[in-house]
């Protein structure tokens, strides 16, 4: 058994490099962040080969005088903080004072400053964390880096690298989040000597966003803006209809740092719930704002996740503000028709590519005004009314839901995505939206899956299943909320084989199955009785049900509300009529005059859109009606 | 060969045949009806491979013997086109022609060996039924069944024979019918090991088959298919496989109240209430209370109800809510001057309809959680 000895400083150096400097990208953003922490305006970044042969980053910051340039490639040296109680009161980037160190043990390392009061800049070469002597040399004003064959001493990382293709990918997503959080920047990103990003200081994240994103997106995007308790929350999400595939575009910046936080990921599903197809997410670039003792981002080695607080009132901060901007506006997709004036058929399709020029600017009108209103109405007071009333919405939903559903004291009450605003606005927008499409309006089915309604701007064609399931959604969740939910008891109770696991869960939640309408009681092994059903799914499969339900149970752990909102989903999908079902008049009319009990119609429980639009305008215009 | 009949009879049978024609099906032959002819007698055969339906037509004269197919939609179409007294069939080969006075069609036709074999009554030990009871039996218990059931039983009735009595019982889990009459056996029938499922199609067919008479029907009961032979008329069908619930299990043995009904105004109120009920708020609420049966009903957007039937009842006061559709789809069956006897245990136990002819409804009643 060998004895125990300290590691040499190189050693732990490299174990560091190991945490801190995974890969090129890595390496690229720690630099970049001290290039902000150094009040840099311009910051140059050139890779070559995806950063394994060679990163450079040139900043016009600050520079290292020359007598702390030793300091700088040593381990835990840092001018940004001095004192631990520092760590909890960051206002920089950095502060751990490894970056450096640990890169330079890692590659051929080689860092050129001047500060602005010196007459020459200093170099100094590190050779795997070997330093060589410092040289005076001439150069600019502030610091220039580069960064050679990186993990050249440490095969087994070398070799986990990707392609070049692949490592600049992670650098230029790097490069982006920074590019995003600091419009202000001049900011340039070279690969193999080819322009990649040349950007130009900027006001707005805005404008950056449409360089990298596209014009497309952008005006897709709505604008949130929130301020409670000194908490500064803005940014812009994704309209719903521009929904992707995975999280990779909810950029959330803290203080200008990018972070990962799955609370406020979860605010931000919940703010989109119904309004999203399943497994879609929303696009969204946030920025938080607020006071850096509030938050300890001493957690994770690259900072990309932080600790707050308390991060219920930034949950909720999130929620109230997506939520009472969806509300306040319309929502409905709008039907695009194709761009080129050779074919005027319709195309009924929900794209967003071939958007005519009309629809944009329309959107962009749409979107101009709004900003303007919104502008206009900005007072400080605002922020504190649209807290209080978010907090009201908030305890007069959650409250009997915390009471009815959550059993679980630890579980704190989870606001009501759906009914966040209070009472009177939901019935200020209803009325609106009725007025739009009034119940005498011309109405038929087509295709035995489609109701066309003229509306007075226009048409709109909506997606009966997709409609139907929406209202029964609503109707069945306030019979739910309110416990009057009609079950047929069994005569001869159904026994339903399940797996172990499945009749435990069902059992468990036997309680809130009941409150369903479906009847659950062992039936020893893993059997389970099904006593009574919900007299809505009198027609179903009620196996079928019961094992759906179980599958449902089965998932990754949902909180009861999400678990009651998806057994809702699930049950109103089942009884909703099915596209392909021709309906009379009479149901055609029974189904638009629900339509605005509803308050947000515009989605099925699925995040389907359940409605698109055709404008009068947009007809007049397909049809060269106009000038 | 040639075939002479009287065309009311030929339209008649063929008619009857149709019934169990399959208007679907993968398999194009069984869109045919098979006629076979010979001795100075014809049958008509239709199946689906499920149930089939052999008939005899009355009155032919036959030249030799023989058989064809015969397209079940166009035949139909001519034999009620014509206007004539008779019809003369003419087999020649693969084609068939009808004639009448003035008309003449040929339809040509595929191979009659095709078609696949249909059971025919052969059985020496069977039950016997008159035909007005086992209509009305059918009647009282075939609405019960739930053919989309995953519990296929459920979509069949249930026909449990012993040499003095016939019960049938039908339920879809939610209401069960049981009706039952007096039947003799023939030739000691062996009792099957479980009673037969007979599908609630086949029930239907044979109901609406046989006519409402004196006439015994004979039922024989086999492995797998059971054959029912009524005059000139067999229907032979499949059995459902999968066990049926013990029903007499569910028949609650005791009642707290029976209150006497009349059907006819029961239904009506029944009827009344029903109007104010929709997809999704389904119940009626029955209150029982001194002298008065109230029956109310309330739907969002639709509004609400209030019908009273005097009765009489002096216990404590009793709501129970029904889905009213199981409560209307007894009475229909039942005449309307008829009395029904309504037995209760409480708002959560199933309820007891009785009728003095041995007719039992046992339905649950729906929970609404207040």
């Amino acid at each position: 058994m060998p004895r125990i000895q300290a590691l040499s400083p190189s050693v732990i150096n490299k174990i560091a490099a190991g945490e801190v400097i995974e890969r090129p990208a890595s390496a690229v953003k720690e630099l970049l962040e001290n290039s902000i922490d150094a009040l840099a305006t311009h910051i140059e970044v050139d890779v070559v080969a995806g950063g394994m042969e060679l990163l450079r980053i040139v900043d016009d910051g600050e520079g290292i005088h020359p007598d702390d340039l030793p300091l700088a490639i040593a381990s835990h040296a840092t001018s940004k903080i001095r004192a631990a109680d520092d760590l909890f009161d960051v206002h920089t980037f950095g502060f751990r004072g490894e970056a450096l160190a640990s890169i330079a043990e890692v590659s051929r390392f080689r860092i050129r400053s001047r500060q602005a009061d010196q007459s020459h800049g200093s170099e100094l070469e590190v050779v795997h964390g070997v330093a060589e002597p410092q040289r005076e040399c001439g150069c600019p004003f502030g610091t220039a880096i580069e960064i050679r064959n990186l993990f050249e001493n440490v095969p087994v990382r070398r070799k986990f690298l990707k392609s070049a293709s692949t490592e600049f990918g992670h650098i230029s997503e790097q490069f982006t989040r920074m590019a995003i959080a600091h419009p202000r920047l001049h900011m340039v990103l070279r690969h193999n000597d080819r322009v990649v990003y040349q950007l130009p200081p900027v006001d707005r994240p805005l404008d950056r966003l449409r360089v990298f994103y596209g014009d497309d997106l952008v005006e897709q995007l709505i604008r949130i803006e929130s301020e409670v308790g000194g908490v500064k929350l803005w940014g812009y999400v994704g309209h719903p209809s521009v929904s992707k595939a995975t999280r990779k575009q909810q950029y959330l910046f803290l203080n200008g740092r990018w972070i990962q936080d799955r609370t406020l990921q979860h605010a931000l599903t919940e703010a989109y719930r119904g309004l999203l197809m399943v497994g879609r997410q929303p696009v969204a670039f946030l920025f938080f704002e607020l006071p850096t003792d509030r938050v300890d981002v001493n957690v994770h080695p690259t900072k990309s996740e932080v600790r707050f607080q308390d991060a219920q009132p930034l949950f909720r901060q999130l929620l109230a503000a997506l939520r009472s901007k969806f509300l306040s506006l319309d929502l409905q997709s709008r039907l695009t028709l194709p761009t080129s004036t050779t074919t005027p058929g319709l195309s009924l399709t929900p794209s967003h590519v071939a958007r005519p020029s009309e629809a944009q600017r329309q959107l962009e009108t749409e979107f101009a005004a709004w900003t303007t209103a919104r502008l206009a109405n900005w007072s400080p007071e605002e922020p504190a009314t649209l807290t209080d009333a978010a907090d009201r919405g908030l305890e007069e939903l959650s409250a009997p839901i915390v009471e009815t559903w959550d059993t679980e004291p630890t579980s704190p009450g989870i606001p009501h995505a759906t009914s966040i605003m209070p009472a009177t606005d939901v019935v200020a927008q209803t009325a609106s939206s009725t007025t739009s499409l009034g119940h005498s309006a011309r109405a038929m089915q087509v295709h035995d899956c489609y109701i066309v309604v003229e509306t007075e701007e226009g048409l709109t064609v909506i997606d009966q299943h997709a409609l139907h399931e929406r209202i029964l959604y609503e109707q069945f969740r306030e019979r739910v909320l309110s416990g009057v939910v009609e079950a047929q008891r069994l005569l001869m109770p159904l026994p339903i084989e399940l797996s172990a696991k499945e009749a435990g869960l069902v059992l468990e939640q036997a309680e809130m199955l009941n409150r369903l309408g479906i009847g659950v009681e062992e039936f020893g092994k893993d059997t389970v009785l099904l006593t009574k059903h919900p007299v809505l799914l009198r027609q179903h499969d009620l196996a079928a049900l019961v094992r759906d339900v179980a599958e449902k149970l089965d998932g990754p752990a949902p909180n009861r509300r999400d678990l009651l909102d998806e057994l809702l989903h699930m049950m109103s999908c089942k009884a909703a009529v099915k596209a392909g079902q021709r309906l009379s008049s009479e149901e055609i009319d029974a189904l638009l005059t629900q339509r605005h009990l509803v308050d947000d119609a515009h989605h099925c429980p699925h995040g389907r859109p359940t409605a698109l639009k055709l404008s009068r305008a947009e007809l007049d215009r397909q049809f060269g009606r106009l000038g | 060969m040639q075939l002479t009949c009287s065309r009311n009879a030929l339209t008649a049978a063929f008619s009857a045949v149709a019934g169990v024609v399959p208007s679907r099906t993968t398999k194009e032959i069984l869109k045919s009806v098979k006629l076979i002819a010979g001795d100075g007698k014809a049958t008509l055969i239709g199946t689906d491979s499920e149930i089939s339906l052999r008939c005899e037509v009355p009155d032919v004269t036959t030249d030799s013997g023989g058989q064809t197919l015969l397209p079940t939609n166009r035949m139909l179409s001519i034999l009620r086109e014509l206007t004539d007294e008779t019809v003369k069939l003419d087999i020649q080969g693969d084609a068939v022609w009808i004639r009448g006075e003035r008309s003449e069609f040929r339809l040509s036709a595929e191979d009659p060996a095709e078609f696949p074999p249909v059971a025919s009554f052969e059985d020496d030990a069977y039950f016997t039924i008159t035909a007005s009871a086992l209509k009305q039996l059918i009647k009282r218990t075939v609405f019960a069944t739930d053919v989309e059931s995953t519990r296929y039983a459920l979509g069949g009735v249930l026909l449990d024979l012993t040499p003095e009595r016939a019960t049938l019982a039908a339920t879809d889990s939610r209401r069960l019918a049981v009706a039952s009459a007096m039947c003799q056996a023939v030739g000691q029938p062996a009792p099957p090991s479980s009673p037969p499922v007979v599908p609630a199609k086949a029930m239907s067919l044979i109901e609406r088959v046989i006519g409402d008479t004196e006439d015994l029907v004979k039922i024989a009961i086999h492995n797998n298919d059971i054959v029912v032979q009524a005059g000139g008329v067999t229907i032979a069908s499949q059995l459902v496989q999968g066990r049926f619930p013990d029903y007499k299990k569910v028949i609650p043995a005791s009642f707290q109240h029976a209150v006497d009904l009349i059907v006819s105004p029961f239904y009506s109120a029944v009827r009344q209430a029903q109007i104010v009920t929709n997809e999704e708020s389904r119940g009626v609420d029955f209150t029982f209370t001194n002298g008065t049966l109230r029956l109310s009903s309330q739907a969002a957007d639709v509004g609400q109800s209030k019908i009273e039937v005097p009765i009489s009842y002096d216990a404590d006061d009793l709501t129970i809510t029904f889905d009213p559709r199981y409560i209307a789809d007894f009475l229909k069956v039942l005449d309307s001057s008829s009395q029904v006897k309504l037995q209760l245990i409480d708002h959560e136990s199933a309820a007891v309809l009785v009728t003095e002819d041995h007719y039992t409804y046992v339905i649950m009643p729906l929970s609404r959680d207040r």
